[in-house]
């Protein structure tokens, strides 16, 4: 699935997305880091929701825009703020190459490839959530 | 048609409410005695289709009653009306031929359930 | 037919059973000679030996059979109870539940000829043994019921027309003799009475237990026989031929209706778990519903309106007890098995112990009562392990060889207390001072503890693994962890220990954990909850009476010094305009009292707690979240943690 953060395209494996709900804002946990946008309401369930446009470099907090990626994570269920949700393409399509570490801090990037001349990275989702969520 | 009861109890207090329970759910309350005697007597002119007989009663006894009315009509249906404690005079009047019993003090669902049991 | 969906049904049952044999158990180990034990647990066996054939567990099926046979002889006065004997029959037990928890786990069903597990294997050749050097006659035991004299010519009861009843009378049956003796006379209409265990005489006399059985020679079919006898009344369970069936087949009256239902035992159900939880957090949606509805009512204005939504809202709160109701449970589901942990431990121990349990009947929400469990089996093991000491030690010490251990549970207004209590040699708080010190948890000048500070030093983790506390307190191994469980569940710890005269532990524990009543408490643009049942007040701050001791905020309060805390601080939230106003939450946790100043009180309602995932270095001072009439989740403050 394809995502535009922060300027950039990002890919997340389709996989363990449950849903996409609009964002709305959320309630702050205190104390958290800044990719942690804080808890929101999905029909009763509460949700602890990861910033990554902020994660990805952006300084202003992305509050009540964009799309907000349900996902299973383990048996949490997680959400993960993006700017919005683009498209959904097979893995193949991407032209993935796998040397390219560098280009988020942090790591987090299994691959980067190419669709459409727009380079786009693959992003390893779940290790970025277990490194936020205690 | 209703069942007939005859209502043996030397109490009149009792005697009215066992009446009342028994009335109130249907059954035609025929005739009630106040001794052992008069339980007997009135048996035999009346033979109703059940009998609730209090165990302790003057002149003679409940248990003696009994004894008495199965003696005429061995498939007279007693119901014995006790108390907490009288187990062994109880247990006197059921092998004297007394069908079941209730104990005091009376729960309307409990003398009903009784006397459904000793009808059916 | 798939059995698969009975194993649920199959497990809580056998759980149930299971309890039963181990409080009987320990009865007989008590007093060897009394039978009724014996005959509790052979029923226990017994119908557990049914349900795991039905179920087609064959390891559960052989080793109760097998089970059966011995206690069997022991009924019969064939085996005496000896020690040995307890100890096998206890171990027994222990299989037995292992063997059904397995048996459930792995689905080894009707079509499952896996090999019965060795150490059942080994079990069950001790327990044939046992059965076999019983028919000896080795030191055969006397019992209440005459053995029934063996007759060569009539024949096994399966064969024929010898039936084998067994009846168990309704609890708060009145003369139960006379009753026993109807049933027997009943019998005895339906055929021959061969013989009545125990004897008419007793049973006429209420010598007997909570059953007893009638061979009878009749050819009617078994559904006649069990409908004579529930016809008698006051009967609760007939048993034929070892089919069992349970609970009166209710007879219409004509007053039924009316009069009747009073006095008819309340009937039960029962209801898969995952139902009452789906149901529970539907009436949390329909109680933050409500608090919508009745905001956006108010707005309008509207009398005929208001009207109609507070309607609802009493609806629903009805609705919200009903359900809470419908979840509570007795205590003693889950206590019942600490008889037999005590005991266990106790004996590994060369410890004597005497264990009491009272408020059994005292209910708890199902899932509050599940997460208290391991918590109170914690502080049971403390307590056996380091609280009451060695018959010798208790000797010496002037006090009975025996220890005393009471687990008791009792309300307190809208709270649950849970309370263990021994009368061992208490905490060495010198030990524990000295190695405080070492670490560095308190001043070096210090010295003495109170009890609060005593349990928060044992109750921190760098404490109880920094040492092998087992050597050092009388208390102290997972305490920490008993303190975080109970604080999840928006409860209190509190623990009073005098040296050589015990330790108590008292758990406060909430009605029920899905939804509370809590104050809303507004800090800067952001809301949060705090629960009420550790609100005692609240107070508008005055800038006047607050001082400043030893560095720490306090404010004076009638005649006490209140510690207080700067929520917004705490929260890190932006500054505050200065003079703006702000409010004073008085909390108390025990002894412990502080002010939470927050900016404004909004409200007051039931919310429900739902759990969140936290972050990495989120603040720790949350037991949980709550979604508030807008739709918004809002944190609940765990008290506790605050103070």
């Amino acid at each position: 699935m394809l995502c535009r953060v922060a300027g950039r395209v990002v890919a997340v494996e389709l996989g363990t997305v449950r849903e996409i709900i609009p964002a709305r804002r959320p309630t702050r946990l205190p104390g958290a880091g800044p990719f942690v946008s804080g808890l929101v309401n999905v029909r009763g369930t509460i949700v602890t929701v990861l910033d990554l446009p902020v994660r990805f470099g952006r300084t202003e907090a992305s509050q009540g825009a964009g799309s907000i990626v349900l996902m299973d994570h383990g048996a949490k269920v997680v959400g993960v703020a993006v700017d919005e949700v683009l498209d959904v393409r097979r893995e193949a399509e991407l032209e993935l190459e796998t040397e390219a570490e560098a280009l988020v801090p942090g790591g987090a990037v299994r691959a980067v490839g190419r669709l459409d001349g727009e380079v786009v990275a693959l992003l390893d989702i779940h290790d970025i959530i277990a490194q936020v969520l205690a | 048609m209703s069942h007939t009861v005859l209502v043996c109890d030397d109490a009149i207090f009792m005697r009215t409410m066992i009446s009342d329970i028994l009335s109130q759910s249907g059954f035609e309350v025929i005739g009630e005695a106040e001794t052992g005697v008069q339980a007997i007597e009135k048996y035999k002119q009346l033979r109703p289709d059940l009998v609730t007989m209090d165990i302790v009663m003057p002149d003679m006894g409940g248990i003696d009653a009994v004894r008495e009315i199965t003696k005429f009509d061995g498939n007279a249906r007693i119901l014995m009306c006790s108390a907490m404690g009288q187990q062994a005079l109880v247990v006197e009047a059921i092998q004297a031929g007394a069908k079941d019993f209730v104990v005091k003090p009376f729960q309307p669902s409990r003398v009903l359930e009784a006397v459904q049991r000793v009808l059916g | 037919m798939d059995l698969s969906r009975y194993a649920e049904l199959f497990l809580t049952e056998s759980r149930e059973h299971l309890s039963a044999m181990n409080h009987a158990l320990l009865a007989l180990e008590s007093s060897p000679e009394a039978s009724e034990p014996v005959g509790a647990i052979f029923r226990a066996v017994h119908t557990v030996k049914g349900m795991s054939a039905t179920m087609g567990y064959r390891a559960v099926t052989e080793l109760a059979h097998e089970l059966e046979s011995v206690l069997d002889r022991v009924r019969r006065g064939e085996l005496a109870v000896t020690a040995d004997v307890t100890e096998l029959l206890f171990e027994a037990a222990d299989a037995l539940e292992q063997a059904i928890e397995g048996a459930v786990q792995t689905g080894a069903g009707a079509a499952d000829d896996t090999a019965v597990p060795d150490a059942i294997l080994d079990l069950i050749a001790r327990l044939k043994a046992r059965a076999a050097l019983a028919t000896g006659g080795i030191a055969a035991k006397q019992v209440a019921e005459p053995s029934p004299a063996p007759d060569p010519a009539r024949p096994s009861h399966a064969a024929t027309s010898n039936r084998l009843i067994r009846l168990r009378l309704a609890s708060g049956t009145a003369l139960r003799g006379a009753r026993a003796l109807l049933l027997v006379k009943r019998a005895a209409s339906l055929g021959t009475v061969l013989e009545v265990i125990p004897p008419v005489e007793a049973l006429q006399a209420e010598e007997f237990g909570a059953g007893f059985s009638i061979h009878l020679d009749c050819t009617a079919p078994r559904e006649e026989i069990v409908r004579a006898m529930f016809a008698v009344g006051d009967v609760d369970r007939v048993e034929v031929d070892g089919v069992e069936t349970v609970g009166q087949p209710h007879q219409q009256t004509a007053a039924d209706g009316q009069a009747g239902s009073a006095a008819r035992p309340t009937r039960q159900v029962r209801i898969d778990l995952q139902r009452l939880d789906a149901l529970m957090n539907m009436i949390g949606e329909l109680v933050i519903a409500r608090g919508r509805l009745l905001d956006l009512a108010a707005r309008h204005g509207d009398p005929a309106l208001d009207e109609a939504v507070a309607l609802a809202a009493r609806l629903i709160g009805e609705m919200q007890d009903e359900v809470m109701l419908s979840r509570m449970v007795p205590v003693g589901q889950v206590f019942d098995r600490f008889p037999r942990l005590v005991r266990d431990a106790a004996h590994g121990l060369g410890k004597q112990i005497v264990f009491t349990v009272e408020g059994n009947d005292i209910e708890l929400d199902r899932s509050m009562l599940d997460e208290i469990g391991d918590p109170v089996v914690h502080l049971l093991r403390n307590a056996v392990d380091h609280g009451i000491e060695t018959p010798e030690q208790r000797r010496a010490a002037g006090k009975p060889a025996s220890g005393s251990l009471v687990l008791s549970v009792s309300r307190e207004r809208s709270t649950v207390l849970v309370r263990v209590e021994d009368d061992g040699k208490g905490i060495d708080r010198e030990r524990v001072l000295a190695r405080a010190k070492e670490m560095s948890f308190v001043e070096k000048d210090k010295a003495a503890l109170s009890d609060e500070e005593l349990m928060r030093i044992i109750a921190r983790p760098g404490f109880s693994t920094a040492e092998r506390v087992t050597d050092l307190s009388g208390r102290g191994v997972g305490i920490d962890v008993v303190m975080n469980r109970v604080r999840a569940m928006g409860g209190a710890v509190e623990m009073r220990s005098v040296p050589g005269r015990g330790t108590a532990v008292t758990v406060r524990l909430p009605h029920t954990l899905a939804i509370v009543r809590a104050l809303l408490a507004r800090v800067r643009d952001e809301v949060y909850a705090v629960p009420l049942a550790h609100v005692n007040e609240t107070v508008e701050l005055d800038a006047r009476s607050v001082r400043r001791v030893q560095g720490r905020e306090v404010m004076l309060l009638r005649d006490d010094v209140l510690p207080l805390i700067r929520f917004d601080e705490l929260l890190r939230v932006g500054a505050n305009g200065a003079g703006a106003r702000h409010q004073v939450i008085v909390l108390e946790v025990g002894e412990r009292r502080a002010g939470l100043v927050v900016d404004e009180l909004t409200g007051q309602q039931d919310i429900v707690v739902k759990q969140f995932d936290p972050a990495r270095e989120s603040l720790a001072l949350f037991s949980g979240a709550t979604i508030l009439g807008d739709g918004a989740p809002a944190l609940i403050v765990d008290v506790g943690s605050l103070l």
